[in-house]
């Protein structure tokens, strides 16, 4: 048994699982239909003369990518088994907020990142460290609102990743429980979010220069973070140098990406 | 997802282009691993679909009547050592939808599916 075949029995164990509450002709052709797709990759690869651990990794980005719409389509399969409505009843206030529960959580962290990285530095006597954290805290808020946004009007999956990103500088907080726990539910969120987005192949219109920069911003920041978390506060210049040059990077990135386009 | 009636995802029209492209080159029905190569050998440097994504989105088409699919002779599959494959084939229906889906996007028929950028 090589890597592809260890990958694809990973593959039948997850779809056993999860389709193990269903009716049985449904589950047996999830199943059935599985099998034969990890058979023919696996025969494809050999053909092309793909390495095992290649094929493996394919697999189990498949499985890994499709996840939450096996979970979707397992529930909407239990609901129509059961004889459930398929559409959420309620008030339509209500359904919105079922599902963007996680987007009101963020504009919580968000404003809460503004107000608390504004406050900071004039808490603390407004030194240097203090300004430089305020600002970094403050501009993660900013993103996340600015992510909020541009989930909703251009790119769900830039607007995910820039919520992920403006969401990290509540995890460091392990003192007061409440934060980190917000910001890690928002990162989660986001995650799981831009795999769904992917995962239906939903293409979003081109990120125009505003976005691109908020994106290179989040990119920044995410560098910013780490180099806090690594290298600790004194080194005030990679703190301020590392987001700057990670930010062009990702700018001309992107603008390369579009024009290849 | 919400969606209006009648409308398709980018991931369906990829399907029923690929789909009809594998018909015109005397593929006739097709099985998913089939499709997910079409897809991504057609839509540029793209990764298989998920194996979560493709099959939700199969039964999907089907169950609005633009693609239909039934399983093939256990005894090929058996004759050649493999599981049996399930078989799809665009319906007249999914060639009319996509074809209006262009037309209202002002797209020539064929692939790929990207969209102008």
């Amino acid at each position: 048994m090589n890597a592809a075949d260890r990958a694809a029995a990973a593959v039948a164990w997850w779809v056993v699982t999860y389709s193990r509450p269903l009716p049985a002709e449904i589950a047996e052709r999830r199943r059935a239909e599985l099998a034969s797709d990890l058979w023919e990759q696996r025969t494809w690869g050999r053909a092309v003369g793909a390495p095992a651990p290649a094929v493996a990794l394919s697999i189990l980005r498949r499985m890994a990518a499709g996840m939450p719409a096996d979970l979707r389509w397992r529930h909407y399969q239990l609901a129509a088994a059961r004889g459930r409505p398929l559409v959420p009843g309620g008030r339509p206030v209500l359904r919105t907020l079922a599902r963007n529960w996680w987007l009101v959580l963020a504009a919580l962290v968000g404003l809460f990142e503004v107000a608390f990285g504004v406050a900071m530095p004039l808490e603390e006597g407004g030194h240097a460290e203090s300004i430089a954290g305020g600002a970094l805290i403050a501009t993660a808020g900013l993103l996340v609102l600015g992510g909020i946004a541009v989930r909703q009007r251009r790119s769900r999956v830039a607007g995910d990743v820039m919520l992920a990103v403006g969401a990290m500088p509540m995890l460091p907080w392990l003192w007061i429980i409440p934060l980190p726990v917000a910001g890690l539910t928002v990162i989660v969120a986001a995650t799981v979010d831009t795999a769904e987005a992917r995962s239906v192949g939903r293409r979003s219109a081109p990120l125009g220069g505003a976005e691109r920069l908020l994106l290179g911003t989040a990119a920044a920041l995410a560098a910013a973070i780490v180099a806090y978390l690594v290298i600790g506060t004194p080194l005030l210049i990679a703190f301020a140098a590392a987001p700057v040059l990670v930010g062009l990077v990702v700018h001309l990135g992107l603008r390369r990406a579009r024009r290849v386009a | 997802m919400r969606r209006k009636p009648g409308t398709l995802l980018p991931l369906e029209v990829d399907i029923l282009e690929a789909g009809l492209e594998l018909r015109r080159a005397g593929g006739g029905r097709f099985h998913g691993f089939q499709l997910a190569r079409a897809i991504a050998d057609h839509a540029g440097p793209r990764p298989l679909t998920a194996h979560g994504t493709l099959y939700k989105a199969l039964q999907r088409l089907e169950e609005a009547g633009l693609l239909e699919s039934q399983w093939e002779d256990p005894t090929i599959a058996a004759t050649e050592g493999r599981p049996r494959r399930r078989l799809y084939a665009v319906t007249g229906a999914g060639e009319g939808a996509l074809a209006a889906r262009q037309a209202r996007h002002g797209r020539a028929a064929g692939r790929p599916g990207l969209e102008p950028t």
